[in-house]
């Protein structure tokens, strides 16, 4: 019921005229009267050195004392009207996006903004907004858009004086206000239009002929800049107030002077003005502007407007004049005379001509503003141009801009109030605003009598009401307050740098927190150790003093009993078991170290030779008790000891751990070895650099009896050991000293055959009385045998013995001497001269040959087999030739002559089948560290190919996903205007982001375990390494970690950067966020950090990461798994917390979604196919720890399991507490009862398990920890069966599969006779034989029950130079140097033969197809490394390719 | 930054080449890259064959998807005095080039010397009509955009409407020849496959049709270019002249490398 008769007007201009919606609104273009004109013809504003600086424009040609009255006498409250009329109008204060920014260069010395001379005072100037379909190519040039909507014209509801008293409210920007009209109908337009336009051009504007509705009403740039200009020289530097009654008050001022007229520079801008609480002040205002007279209409600015403009925030003070001139330029104005010439204007040819008047009486101004534009009057930009013109008057350029915008404005507008078709006034109506003046609008407003204002309030002519005191001049006004410069940043640097260093904090807390889990948990050990040592010391244990050994840093401390007895220290465990010995002999000077902190517990007892014991205790009484007996027990083997006090940690770092011991021992090793053995110059290399200190310190070390043990892979109590040892330690100290093991050495190496059966001799001797008795014979013999594996009984013994006696026709003799003992071992064989005979384990072995054939121990068959020799090559390179010893030849010595070896061969190799060629093929070894380094290389990427091709592949899309934005930012992403504000920390941020969107998400991958093992079945395990996995996982979870701190380093050069960018920059940037309402300070560095979406969960994540990645390092894993395990499951609250980082879509929109969607569902799915899988709980029937770190585990075999020779399976261990699987290979037979694994040590899973299935140290049966088993997988190599002659291969880890092939080929083999295969060749590689000694024992289990010799079994130990250990040192020399015994390796106790150096495939193969001509095809199956396997299946395509026996190659890579 | 920050102000820095070269180029030296270092695992004279193989195969790849995105295919060039922009009579001296790829053509307006009229005269300006995309709007679009007149004449010669007919013929014969080469690109994967198989003849006879096609697509682009005589392009007093552009000469070599190549291999099986 409310209806009106007219439309309502739209307030942003839009749908004013009928055709083109947009004309005049808000956001429109601003449309030129003159084409534009800027520098590249495009965009980029004219500036120095073509046109003047501004600032010096403005101070050459703007200058000028204030209180010259106006010509016309035009009145303050005129102009200030103007100013409201035209910001009504026009406005585009607002900036453009991106930021540019033109600045002021103050002149040096410029006496308001560069005081103290500096020179580099530059005040921000930044280019408004304009239509991005603008400015890209010179018949396009750029062109701004009005912030204000022109098309709303000078009517309707938002006309000029009626929108003043809100503007009090909202914008705080605006001068001072005036009073606010009631009620419509609206004068404001007829005012604007009638009443101002023609007190201000003094000129009427046209008739109103009624709406032009092809008339564009859109603003000029060319009005936009002449008007603001124009008004600023009447600006006034102060403002009068008075009353109704004529009184002129006075002002008070802050420092509370008064002054009398409110200053012009102190009050915009001032919100809560001192002066200005009441209604009636701002009456008093406005009647003050009503009588005071405005600055003369001249080219002259007071110093109010022209050098204390308010400025943005950042300065508070700039100079309008000269912020107009750049304005005009970044709207590209034309010239002057080109303004002219357009506008139709006479043209001006001389400076003088531009103001005739002005060069008659101040000719100067024109003459100094030529010479800033060089003379050239074509380049005078319109702006000041237009300015000089003036002369009481606005000039002609000026006024007829001005006119026309106002008449187009009026004409062009369909809701002007003259308009009599837009319905909105009567006639009447019509009639009535156009009688209305500012003086009715002011009277009713102001409750005024209407005589105390003059009639045009624009003027004031004499005879009006209350004339003004006089024209204000600066002189008795408060000065301006001078420019501040604001830092944004100021104060918060100590926050920030507070803020950042907290940030790099996070891992130290997490450092701490896993420090204190790991406390936590050796104490709960140590409890339960605690404990246990109670339980034993109740239960058995007397004599014994209890303490806890320390075995150093890493180790664990371990309980043991201290039993002191004369000369010797023994440590045993809980079971009264041996654990360690410590001699105690006179000479020794040993030092006993008392710790004298933390409750004076620790002992620590340093005898040379040894590794040093340290003792703990649990009270300082206890320990003394065992000082007083150390004491005695001292003082009774007669040594010297020395006492000192230290502090426990002093303490313990002066004891020499056994680690430190070993390392020690190495060296010895090596030097002695490097001494004695041919490898000196081929094959050690060079010895290790060491520092010369250390290889003094390792030839004065001595060797106790039990690392001598140790060091041969036997054990103390074993008589070779003992006798071995006596004979050694010369001077019989209990220790070998390097000197003696030399000597020793040297003699069972290079010396002659009387010499090393006088060492024999001697070493038996165990009487020392000169001769040998039948009983120490025996006692000789077994000490071999020991050494292999005990297969005669004593009194077969005994009776090998007598026999041995018999033959050598010393039967009647009970003991012989030494040459009747060189006589015997020499007339045992009748082969080979006794020079040629190799030391100890030589000639027995063919001795109890003899005799056990007698005895009818091994088969015949099997003691004379057919012998398969190779011949021997003599090279002349250093390569170390080892032959396929027959059973019954050992080694040529170094005096042999080589001719009448290969005689004595040659003879038997032409009564015997064709050779098998397995000759180890050794690379020449090279001493120089460079080329040896470059070896290693080409062997690890021949092995690593997969692997770099797969970490290839995905970092190249990491570090592409990472140039593609850095790309974006830096170049392509301009119109972001983002990478101007902050260019490295943009590109560093959001380059990183991507790759780390990209790893965090497909790091999921590497985990989806199901999936793993089933494509490490497919072809792809050739391309993709699967088995890599969790490497790979810890290799993408360190490079993003790195790439996430360069993030955030980024994002904190961001978060600097923002916080001291001015709101207009910050409002390009985040649109958004902020708003430049110009009045606000930017938002503070926390802000970003800690109030943001993106800041606030980068900081949790930091968090997150630093506690997972602290937890995951290696240390702390094995400190507590569990730990480990619980903080890395917050990855499913990183994964949630990146999602949301990524929501709020600062700077782009979020992508890590579009990374993260795929391999989070194949990860959901895989741990879906886990959880469904059911497990059955498998009982541990027998744990054993082997040697080299191999854990063999047996266990039941689960109802219904079936499963092939080289199957594997996937177990997990209950006790780990986790649902992790492993796969390993079964290492049983199908034939056997339970289920048997070797799992080797290599990782933390396996080390773990290998800890967890330790035997316990109480006595109770082991009640193992319970299995998980998965499987069986995989193919293996079932098809070995098929072939009449086979081949297997394995190499490294690979071996195990064979392991139970070949147990269960001599099963069938021994169980049905009709198995297919004939012939099995077992070839196994490895880099030294300690790393799968475990496999010797299956190997011996398949020997044994091999009774038809189907398996012939060659090992390959290739990094024995490389790797050095004593061990594979000692087998070297052994299986070059002595005779096996019963045909057996002295030291792998094996039948097989071994090699050093990579195997000859190709040769093996081809000598295989003349040892068996008659097979067609053979197969060959080979699992290990992919560069062996490879190269094995070269050897077979070699092969293949001659028209002969086809070798079928199957394989995998472990 | 002292008290001037943030005034920045200064040229912004353009990306020197073209971005899809520079892809296509980063992508195939990183995967040379990492065949490089694979390499010293590769042992005796294989090595050398390998290097050989790898390069000679990353090159034909490389060259065939490459050329497919160059602009290169036929391009002329004429220096010439021409008018320059709407509302100026001005007239500058300067370089035109014009290249035309199989999805679009190139346009190059360089100014001798590059500052004339206070302005920069250097332009790069691309017109496609691949599949998917309208080329007479992005011809209304620069239109908008004010480029100057000579990027505009030329361009207008092949806008779908123009007399000269120039836009049916090069847009046709690209698609064509841009299908021929993505199939030749599909070859060269499957040969590269079963090269690395042990299946070597079928990747001598893929190595081949990665040529045939090659060569196949060289003949669509002369024969659809050659059918219709050449519309006049006048620029100022000069007139330009397109001929074969390099992207055509060497996708030609490359296509007779892989025929040779693939001919050689599959004879020597043969004779094997
Ligand atoms: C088919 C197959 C049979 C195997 N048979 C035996 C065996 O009989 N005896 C034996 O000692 N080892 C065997 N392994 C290797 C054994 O699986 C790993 O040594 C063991 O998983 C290491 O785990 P970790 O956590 O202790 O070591 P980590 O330090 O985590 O890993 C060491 C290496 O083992 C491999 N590995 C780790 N976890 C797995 C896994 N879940 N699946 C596959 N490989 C992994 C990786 O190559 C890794 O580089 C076999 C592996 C496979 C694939
Ligand atoms: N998954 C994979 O692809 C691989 C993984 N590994 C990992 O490394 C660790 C140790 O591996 P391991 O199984 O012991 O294997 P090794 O690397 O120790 O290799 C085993 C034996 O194979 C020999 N060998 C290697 N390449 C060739 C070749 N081309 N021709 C002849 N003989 C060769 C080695 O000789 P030499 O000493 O002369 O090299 C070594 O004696 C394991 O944990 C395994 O996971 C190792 C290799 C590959
Ligand atoms: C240095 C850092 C890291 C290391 C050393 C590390 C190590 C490991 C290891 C060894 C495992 C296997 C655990 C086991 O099966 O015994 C694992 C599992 C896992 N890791 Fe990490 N990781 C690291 C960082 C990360 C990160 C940053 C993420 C994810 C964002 C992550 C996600 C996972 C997931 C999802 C699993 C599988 C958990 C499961 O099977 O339930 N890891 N990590
Ligand atoms: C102080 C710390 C951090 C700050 C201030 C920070 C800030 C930011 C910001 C502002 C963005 C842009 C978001 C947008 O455009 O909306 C971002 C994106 C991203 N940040 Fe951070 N970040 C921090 C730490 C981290 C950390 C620790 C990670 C890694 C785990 C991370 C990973 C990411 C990722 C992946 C993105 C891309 C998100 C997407 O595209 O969806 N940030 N970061
Ligand atoms: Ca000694
Ligand atoms: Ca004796
Ligand atoms: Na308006
Ligand atoms: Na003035």
């Amino acid at each position: 019921q409310n209806s009106i008769s007219w439309e309502v007007q739209r307030f942003d201009g839009w749908y004013n005229n009928l055709m083109e919606h947009r004309w005049g609104s808000k956001g429109s273009r601003l449309q030129r009267l003159v084409p534009a004109s800027y520098a590249d013809g495009v965009y980029q504003p004219l500036g120095e050195p073509h046109l003047p600086n501004p600032r010096a424009l403005s101070n050459t040609a703007m200058r000028g004392p204030a209180g010259l009255a106006s010509l016309q006498n035009r009145t303050v409250l005129g102009v200030f009207f103007g100013y409201h009329v035209l910001s009504d109008l026009v406005s585009v204060e607002k900036s453009g996006c991106p930021a540019e920014f033109l600045n002021i260069h103050i002149p040096p010395g410029d006496p308001v903004f560069d005081r103290d001379q500096s020179g580099d005072v530059v005040l921000p100037f930044q280019r408004s907004r304009w239509d991005p379909e603008t400015g890209q190519s010179p018949s396009n040039p750029r062109d701004l858009v009005s912030a204000a909507g022109g098309g709303v014209g000078l009517a309707g509801p938002e006309a000029a004086a009626e929108r003043i008293p809100s503007r009090r409210t909202h914008d705080s920007r605006g001068p001072s206000p005036l009073p606010d009209p009631p009620g419509r109908p609206t004068p404001g337009s007829n005012i604007a239009m009638y009443e101002w336009l023609p007190s201000f051009l003094r000129k009427m504007p046209p008739e109103y002929a009624g709406y032009r509705p092809f008339l564009d009403p859109s603003i000029s740039p060319e009005f936009l800049a002449a008007s603001e200009q124009f008004f600023s020289t009447m600006v006034p530097p102060g403002v009068y107030m008075r009353n109704a009654s004529c009184h002129f008050q006075g002002v008070i001022n802050r420092n509370s002077s008064v002054s009398r007229a409110l200053r012009v520079c102190n009050s915009y801008w001032s919100r809560e003005h001192p002066n200005l609480q009441r209604a009636e002040d701002v009456d008093a205002l406005l009647l003050g502007m009503a009588s005071q007279i405005a600055e003369r209409e001249d080219h002259v600015v007071v110093e109010d407007v022209r050098d204390f403009w308010p400025g943005p925030l950042k300065f508070s003070r700039t100079d309008h004049l000269a912020s107009c001139l750049l304005r005009g330029r970044d709207l590209g104005l034309p010239s002057y005379t080109k303004a002219r010439a357009t506008l139709g204007l006479p043209p001006v040819t001389r400076w003088q001509d531009i103001n005739p008047a002005l060069s008659r009486s101040d000719g100067t101004v024109l003459e100094a503003t030529a010479a800033l534009y060089n003379q050239d009057l074509s380049r005078l930009e319109l702006l000041p141009g237009g300015l000089l013109e003036s002369h009481g008057d606005p000039g002609p350029l000026f006024s007829t801009i001005i006119l026309d915008q106002f008449v187009r404005l009026r004409d062009g507008d369909r809701y002007w109030f003259e308009n009599s078709k837009n319905g909105l006034f009567s006639e009447r109506e019509i009639a009535e605003i156009r009688n209305t003046s500012l003086r009715d609008v002011l009277v009713a407003v102001t409750k005024v009598d209407s005589g105390a204002l003059q009639p045009s309030v624009f003027f004031w002519h004499a005879g009006d009401p209350c004339p003004q005191p006089g024209q204000l001049s600066t002189e008795g006004l408060p000065a301006c307050a001078p420019p501040i410069m604001r830092d944004y940043f100021e104060g918060s640097g100590f926050g920030f740098g507070v803020t950042i260093g907290t940030l790099c904090c996070f891992p130290l807390v997490s450092l701490l927190s896993a420090w204190i889990v790991a406390q936590l948990r050796r104490r709960n050990l140590k409890r339960l150790q605690g404990q246990d040592r109670q339980s034993i010391m109740c239960e058995k244990l007397m004599g014994g003093i209890k303490a806890m050994e320390w075995q150093g840093r890493k180790e664990p401390c371990r309980p043991v009993l201290v039993h002191l007895q004369p000369g010797q220290i023994h440590m045993v465990d809980g079971r009264l078991s041996v654990l360690r010995t410590v001699q105690l002999r006179p000479p020794q000077q040993v030092n006993l170290i008392l710790s004298s902190n933390h409750g004076r517990r620790a002992l620590l007892l340093k005898i040379p030779k040894e590794y040093d014991l340290v003792l703990l205790f649990d009270l300082e009484e206890e320990r003394q008790v065992m000082v007083e007996s150390l004491r005695g027990a001292l003082k009774e083997s007669g040594l010297n000891f020395q006492e000192w006090e230290l502090r426990e940690q002093e303490l313990m770092r002066a004891a020499v751990t056994r680690e430190q011991r070993s390392h020690l021992l190495e060296t010895f090793f090596r030097h002695l070895f490097s001494q004695v053995l041919d490898i000196d110059q081929a094959d050690a290399g060079a010895l290790p650099l060491d520092s010369s200190q250390k290889v003094q310190e390792a030839l004065t070390c001595e060797l106790s009896r039990a690392e001598f043990a140790e060091s041969l892979g036997l054990k103390p109590q074993d008589m070779f050991v003992q006798s071995m040892f006596s004979l050694a330690d010369k001077d019989g100290n209990g220790y070998l000293s390097f000197r003696e093991f030399l000597d020793i050495l040297v003699v069972f190496m290079k010396g002659s055959p009387e010499e090393k059966s006088r060492l024999m001799f001697r070493m038996y001797d165990f009487d020392g009385n000169g001769l040998i008795s039948k009983d120490e014979f025996i006692r000789m013999l077994r000490s071999f045998i020991e050494i292999s594996n005990n297969c005669l009984t004593k009194t077969q013994l005994a009776e090998v013995v007598e026999s041995m006696f018999r033959e050598s026709g010393f039967q009647d003799k009970q003991e012989l001497t030494w040459e009747d003992f060189h006589f015997m071992l020499r007339d045992h064989d009748s082969e080979l001269r006794f020079t040629q005979l190799c030391v100890k384990g030589v000639e027995v072995p063919e001795v109890i040959k003899d005799l056990c054939r007698r005895a009818s121990y091994i088969s015949q068959e099997k003691l004379c087999p057919s012998p398969r020799v190779s011949a021997r090559r003599p090279r002349k390179d250093a390569d170390i030739e080892v032959e396929l010893t027959p059973r019954r030849l050992q080694y040529p010595n170094d005096t042999d002559p080589p001719q009448e070896i290969r005689r004595r061969f040659g003879k038997k190799v032409t009564s015997f089948q064709p050779l098998l060629f397995t000759e180890a093929h050794r690379e020449k070894f090279q001493r120089s560290r460079r080329h040896q380094t470059v070896q290693q290389f080409k062997r690890f990427v021949e092995n690593y190919r997969r692997h770099i091709g797969c970490l290839a592949v995905f970092y190249a899309i990491a570090g592409g996903l990472f140039l593609e934005r850095a790309y974006y930012y830096a170049f392509a992403a301009h119109h972001k205007g983002i990478t101007d504000t902050t260019r490295v920390g943009i590109i560093l941020s959001r380059g990183t982001a991507a790759s780390i969107s990209f790893m965090f998400s497909y790091i999921l991958l590497t985990m989806c375990r199901n999936l793993i093992t089933f494509l490490r079945e497919t072809f792809l395990n050739r391309y993709v390494p699967f088995d890599a996995a969790v490497d790979f996982h810890r290799l993408i979870a360190s490079t993003a970690i790195v790439l996430t701190v360069l993030h955030s380093a980024g994002h904190v050069v961001n978060v600097y950067l923002f916080s001291i960018s001015p709101l207009s920059v910050l409002s390009c940037l985040f649109p958004g966020l902020f708003h430049d309402n110009g009045s606000e300070f930017p938002q503070q560095y926390y802000w970003w950090f800690f109030q943001t979406v993106p800041g606030l969960t980068g900081v949790m994540l930091l968090l997150i990461l630093a506690i997972m990645y602290i937890f995951a390092s290696r240390h702390f894993r094995r400190c507590s798994f569990r730990g480990f395990w619980l903080t890395h499951h917050l990855y499913i609250l990183l994964y949630v917390l990146l999602i949301i980082h990524g929501s709020f879509a600062l700077i782009q929109l979020p992508r890590f979604h579009i990374f993260f969607l795929v391999p989070a569902l194949i990860y959901v799915g895989d741990k879906l196919v886990s959880l469904s899988r059911k497990k059955v709980e498998i009982s541990v029937v027998k744990a054993e720890l082997l040697p080299s770190g191999v854990t063999h585990l047996e266990f039941q075999r689960p109802q219904g399991f079936e499963y092939k020779s080289g199957q594997w399976v996937r177990i997990a261990c209950l006790a780990l507490g986790t649902t992790e699987y492993h796969p390993f290979t079964l290492t049983s037979a199908p034939h056997e009862e339970t289920l048997s694994l070797h799992i080797r040590a290599v990782g933390p899973w396996t080390t773990r398990l290998r800890e967890i299935y330790s035997p316990p140290t109480d006595d109770s049966c082991a009640k193992y920890p319970k299995l998980y088993l998965d499987g069986p997988f995989g193919e293996g190599h079932q098809e070995w069966h098929k072939f009449e002659v086979s081949v297997l291969v394995g190499g490294g880890i690979g071996v195990t599969p064979f392991a139970s092939i070949l147990k269960d080929l001599v099963f069938k083999s021994s169980v049905s006779c009709q198995v297919f295969c004939k012939k099995i060749y077992f070839i196994w590689v490895t880099r030294t034989q300690r790393q799968f000694e475990w496999l010797a024992d299956i190997i011996r289990e398949v020997e044994e029950n091999d009774r038809q010799d189907l398996v012939s079994v060659h090992i390959y130990i290739t990094q024995l130079a490389e790797k050095f250990d004593l061990r594979t040192t000692m087998l070297y020399i052994c299986e070059r140097h002595f005779q096996k015994v019963l045909n057996r390796s002295l030291f792998t106790g094996l039948r097989s033969v071994t090699h050093f150096g990579r195997p000859p495939f190709e040769a093996f193969f081809n000598s295989l197809q003349k040892v068996h001509p008659q097979v067609r095809k053979i197969g060959v199956f080979s699992c290990g490394p992919p560069g062996m396997t490879k190269n094995v299946e070269k050897a077979c395509q070699l092969i293949n390719r001659q028209d002969r026996t086809h070798f079928s190659h199957h394989y995998e890579n472990f | 930054f002292g008290h001037t920050f943030p005034f920045y102000a200064g040229p912004k820095p353009t990306f020197p080449t073209d971005t899809t070269l520079a892809v296509i180029v980063a992508i195939f030296l990183t995967s040379l890259v990492t065949f490089i270092i694979i390499l010293p695992g590769i042992r005796g004279k294989m090595r050398l064959f390998w290097m050989l193989r790898v390069v000679t195969s990353l090159f034909i790849g490389a060259v065939i998807l490459a050329v497919n995105f160059s602009s290169e295919w036929s391009v002329g060039q004429v220096s010439t005095n021409t008018s320059y922009k709407a509302f100026s009579s001005q007239w500058i001296s300067a370089n035109v080039g014009l290249q035309i790829g199989l999805g679009g053509v190139n346009i190059t307006l360089t100014g001798t010397p590059v500052q004339q009229l206070n302005e920069t005269i250097d332009y790069n300006e691309e017109f496609t009509w691949r599949l998917g995309e309208n080329y007479a709007e992005e011809y209304a679009n620069a239109l908008e955009k004010g480029l100057p007149d000579p990027v505009l004449y030329l361009a207008e010669k092949f806008t779908p409407h123009s007399p000269c007919g120039l836009h049916g013929q090069y847009r046709l014969a690209g698609h064509y020849t841009s299908a021929m080469l993505w199939v030749a690109f599909l070859c060269w994967l499957l040969a590269n496959v079963m090269l690395s198989m042990p299946v070597l003849v079928y990747g001598g006879h893929m190595l081949l049709a990665t040529g045939l096609f090659q060569l196949l697509g060289l003949l669509f682009f002369s024969t659809a270019t050659s059918l219709t005589p050449p519309c006049p392009l006048r620029l100022g007093a000069a007139t330009l002249h397109t001929h074969r552009g390099p992207a055509y000469w060497i996708t030609l070599t490359t296509g007779l490398l892989c025929v040779l190549l693939g001919l050689a291999m599959v004879v020597a099986h043969r004779m094997q």
